[in-house]
């Protein structure tokens, strides 16, 4: 009978609809949909290219390995952007950085309800991502993964993270130590499978044992600290004297121009950036190869750099481009009515970028320098590079950085898209996604490359003449602007091109091509472009 | 604006025929306006009829897609800089950066007003009891409005824009906030462009008026120009009219059998010859408060197509 | 930040009350009842005004309207303005007095009149009741 089914129909729909902690659920869903889609979609396509452009399992050799590589990268950067957002975190306005979303405490739920829902998002979801890269991706190549084992450590990693990034709010520098500290133990529990295991080690199983208590506490944690959040208990004892001592009296300095005020403004709502580089890409780097140091520190910073490197720097070109109040792309009231120059926002905002970027170049070299390590056990290295091909890194690995770095900073300036997250996965989608595709299409055409570079290079040149012509008419920058970003320009492409031409003897690529090359790295015409992505963002 | 007042200097404030349309909501249509200077000029609407996106083209925020804007004569999407420099602005919306201290906030904007006053901006900073170490995120509401109030006023600006400057606080901040603004008024040659939905606080502050309803400007005047020419007639008719009377000047009538209510604009003679015209007896003729005034101009321009809500009055053509 | 209730004290018990919700026009509430105020005898010939300023950041109105009212009161006669020396009550104000007075029972006698109408209360009624008030408040 209709009139039945339709009563039942809706008795089933609202019952799903009337369940508080199926609608917690869907308020995730909606606010994370288009990330989680993202990711589900860089999933599939790396299995479809692999499946179009990969070889047959049996096939399966040395010369292909670089395709396991590319895929590891992307399967390792997508994990890490699962972490983000499965931390289901939000930053308000009330309260300091990001932490639970606190408008949640308003619902009639429990807190220990709401932590097991978040508990089990999280565990549900980045066991679903590396299940989907696992039977997706690489059991068509034919490789085997210790799926218990990783689930375990993946698992266990999410909890602890966000205990951490909920619980430890009030003392953010305590929370990026210990976040600090979780992701290198994790990336280190997570690479040991495919270290070489020599002499008396622990078996992955006797990790996972250890790691089931943290797995059990860690929601526990974050239950007990968020019911004192909740109840702003945390007003009370220790947390409570932290959190009153902040907010000492500053000196009050004197900003004696529009220029130096805005230097200020970048420098402090970006230093983070510059502190994380270092803490995350420079200091492993250099630890990599201290004789001190044991010999598996080699391997793990090696893994981190392999994903933070391109992660890192999507990340802080889109960081840089946002607003300083708001925290989006669109520029705010507050410095859209700041009388000053699209210039001067401009050239502020490329001053903090060039340092970033030195300090990239510095960390991809550092990057290069440990990956031809002759006793480097890494997994490229397993996967058929040859030490000489090492060099191609040392130039790559600095392209890497400023390409991830400028990204699509001109877009990202002009405020169209919103939300740094989201602009941050764009820039990572978009220029992965083409590049391996490029490689994927020219690895056996090798007299292609130098006439796609040759066009590019081109289209790069006249792009940069067309925008700084338009900014330049529009008196949106003065001569003497463009002339010192040329020039800086030169400078870096030079220095490139120079240790591409040092290296030439070492890489089996014709000089043309590193030459070419060496000029592309460095971005010219995406800069070009940005005073009128930033006029646009503050007139529309 | 009152066009037959001498004006040597070119009004601060000029739209012409300014038309912004968004693609989901109601922008501005066809705007015209005038600001001379030296004039409190108080912008009244409802919440969403545009009050916002009219500021946004006085600070070059948005361009104008037809008409245009001049602030001091001069485009302000164009020289940003220039315009922005004499304007004083400060929104219930534009909050700061939650993560600089007082001091900081009050450090960097002097930087970049060149005309900055740091003893006024002291001054105003000690009387409004802002603790220069405070984080922004960590004071109050009212005292982050008075934060934004001072970086507006500091450095004595030519146009002052406050868009909302009092809404959201409380009482008491409130009044703190509009003392502030009434003493910056009377500043040698100040002018003052003061947006709210709070009639009774453009009463006060403001002497000149302009109303916006959906996206259009249905009235802008000298606010006793408009106060001397809107009234409340309460009429009687000898017979019960078969249809809705209706008098040429009335913006909205309401009643039923043969007592009527009718808000009228106009000169007060026309008005009393329409209505013995169409048969009526005043029984009482009284003024209307800017609030009365603003309803019934809205109900107006809404011209029947929809219900207005709240009062009863039904809108004439 | 000091704050006085609202209204402005122009004599420990002499006050000023604007009120937007009825139609007048501020500078005439103000005029009204700096008028009242004289007539009433509560600000005495020779007492000194605010300063428009002062008056005006009290009331929370535009130092304009004050300056009007000042204005009109001086045109009225009711207020002298003394070079750098500010406004003061003028010695004229009593003769005003008066008519002012009676202007104000006008007023209210007019608001009497308009509601009994509405009542349908006659206006023999209406006396018989001021009468009677009257007697009851124990006046003459």
């Amino acid at each position: 009978m209709p009139a039945k089914a339709i009563g039942n129909h809706t008795e089933k729909n609202g019952s799903l609809m009337n369940s508080p902690l199926s609608a917690i659920a869907f308020d995730f869903w909606a606010r994370n949909r288009w990330s989680l889609i993202s990711l589900g979609l860089l999933i599939c396509a790396t299995g479809l290219l692999n499946l179009i452009f990969g070889v047959e399992p049996a096939h399966y050799g040395e010369d292909d390995s670089i395709i396991f590589s590319m895929a590891a990268i992307l399967m390792g950067i997508s994990i890490f952007f699962a972490l983000g957002i499965f931390a289901c975190s939000e930053s308000d306005n009330s309260q300091e950085g990001f932490g639970f979303p606190t408008r949640l405490f308003l619902l009639p739920i429990a807190t220990a309800h709401l932590v097991a829902v978040f508990t089990l998002i999280g565990a549900l979801g980045i066991s679903a991502i590396y299940l989907g890269w696992v039977f997706l991706v690489f059991s068509p190549m034919g490789i085997v993964f210790p799926i218990g084992y990783h689930l375990t450590c993946l698992t266990t990693a999410v909890v602890a993270f966000q205990a951490s990034v909920w619980g430890l709010r009030i003392v953010p520098a305590l929370r990026a130590v210990v976040i600090g500290a979780l992701a290198f133990g994790f990336l280190f529990l997570i690479a040991r499978p495919f270290e070489p295991q020599t002499g008396k080690h622990a078996s992955q199983w006797q990790i996972a044992a250890w790691l089931l208590p943290l797995l059990l506490a860690a929601p526990l944690a974050s239950w007990v600290t968020l019911t004192k959040e909740r109840h702003g208990i945390w007003n009370r004892g220790f947390a409570g004297r932290v959190s009153r001592q902040r907010g000492t009296p500053t000196q009050s300095r004197t900003l004696t121009s529009p220029r130096y005020a805005l230097d200020w403004i970048e420098w402090r709502s970006n230093g983070r950036l510059l502190i994380g580089i270092t803490l995350l890409l420079i200091l492993p780097g250099i630890c990599g190869r201290l004789p001190i140091l044991p010999q598996q520190f080699l391997s793990v910073a090696l893994f981190a750099n392999t994903f933070f490197l391109p992660l890192f720097f999507c990340f802080a070109g889109t960081f840089i481009a946002r607003d300083c109040n708001t925290g989006t792309l669109k520029t705010s009231l507050f410095t859209g009515v700041m009388p000053v120059s699209i210039e001067d926002v401009l050239v502020s905002k490329l001053r903090i970028l060039l340092t970033v970027g030195i300090l990239g170049v510095i960390a991809g070299i550092l990057y290069s320098w440990n990956l031809s390590a002759a006793d480097s056990d890494f997994v490229l290295k397993q996967s058929g590079f040859e030490v000489e091909a090492l060099y191609i890194a040392m130039l790559t690995a600095p392209a890497l950085t400023w390409t991830c770095l400028v990204g699509g900073l001109p877009l990202w300036l002009s405020g169209r898209i919103e939300s740094v997250t989201t602009a941050f996965a764009i820039t990572l989608g978009s220029l992965l996604i083409p590049n391996a595709s490029l490689f994927w299409l020219f690895k056996d055409k090798p007299q292609w490359i130098t006439t796609v570079l040759s066009l590019a290079l081109t289209f790069k040149l006249v792009a940069a003449t067309i925008g700084f012509k338009i900014a330049s008419r529009g008196r949106l920058l003065n001569f003497s602007t463009i002339a010192t970003i040329i020039l800086v320009w030169l400078a870096v492409t030079s220095l490139t091109v120079a240790t591409g031409i040092y290296f030439a003897k070492q890489i089996p690529w014709p000089e043309s091509r590193i030459v070419l090359f060496g000029i592309l790295i460095c971005p010219l015409a995406r800069i070009a472009f940005c005073p009128l992505a930033l006029e646009y963002n503050r007139h529309q | 604006m009152n066009k037959s007042d001498l004006q040597v200097q070119p009004p601060v404030v000029e739209l012409s025929h300014l038309t912004r349309r968004y693609a989901r909501q109601e922008g501005l249509t066809d705007v015209s306006l005038q600001i001379p200077e030296g004039a409190v000029f108080g912008l009244v609407g409802e919440n969403g009829a545009g009050k916002t996106t009219l500021i946004k083209h006085l600070l070059g925020l948005l361009k104008p897609q037809s008409g245009f804007v001049r602030v001091f004569g001069m485009d302000p999407a164009a020289e940003p800089v220039k315009v922005l420099s004499r304007i004083g602005f400060y929104s219930e919306e534009s909050n700061l950066p939650g993560w600089m201290t007082v001091a900081e906030h009050i450090q960097v904007q002097r930087a970049f007003f060149p005309n900055w006053d740091p003893d006024y901006a002291e001054l105003l900073r000690d009387e409004f009891d802002l603790d220069n170490s405070a984080k922004i995120k960590t004071i109050s509401r009212g005292s982050r409005a008075k934060l934004g109030l001072l970086t507006a006023l500091a450095h004595r600006p030519q146009l002052l824009i406050l868009d909302e400057p009092s809404s959201g606080l409380d009482p008491l901040a409130r009044r703190g906030i509009l003392e502030a603004i009434i003493r910056s008024i009377a500043d040698e040659g100040r002018t003052v462009l003061f947006s709210s939905h709070l009639m009774d606080e453009i009463e006060r502050v403001a002497d000149s008026v302009g109303m916006l309803a959906n996206g259009k400007l249905v009235l802008c005047d000298k606010l006793d120009a408009v106060k001397e020419s809107h009234y409340r007639l309460q009429v009687r008719f000898d017979s019960v009219p078969e249809t809705s009377p209706n008098l040429k000047s009335s913006l909205c009538g309401a009643g039923d059998r043969a007592e009527w209510t009718f808000i009228c604009s106009g000169n007060i003679i026309d008005i009393r010859n329409q209505a013995r015209e169409i048969g009526a007896t005043i029984q009482e003729e009284s003024s209307l408060s800017l609030d009365e005034i603003f309803s019934a101009r809205v109900a107006h321009a809404r011209e029947g197509n929809r219900e207005p809500h709240g009062e009863k009055w039904v809108a004439h053509e | 930040m000091r704050f006085h209730a609202g209204a402005c004290l122009i004599h420990y018990n002499v006050r000023i009350h604007i009120s937007t919700n009825d139609g007048v026009p501020i500078y005439l509430q103000v005029v009204n009842q700096v008028k009242y105020l004289v007539a009433s005898g509560k600000l005495e010939p020779g007492e000194e005004l605010p300063a428009i300023r002062v008056l005006a950041s009290d009331l929370l109105v535009n130092p304009n309207t004050i300056a009007r009212a000042y204005l009109e009161l001086e045109r009225a006669g009711v207020v002298v303005k003394r070079h750098g020396a500010g406004t003061y009550i003028s010695d004229a104000g009593s003769p005003l007095a008066r008519r002012e007075r009676l202007k104000i029972l006008h007023d209210r006698i007019d608001a009497l009149l308009a509601e009994a109408k509405q009542l349908n209360v006659g206006l023999d009624e209406v006396v018989k009741i001021i009468r009677e008030r009257n007697e009851h408040l124990g006046h003459e």
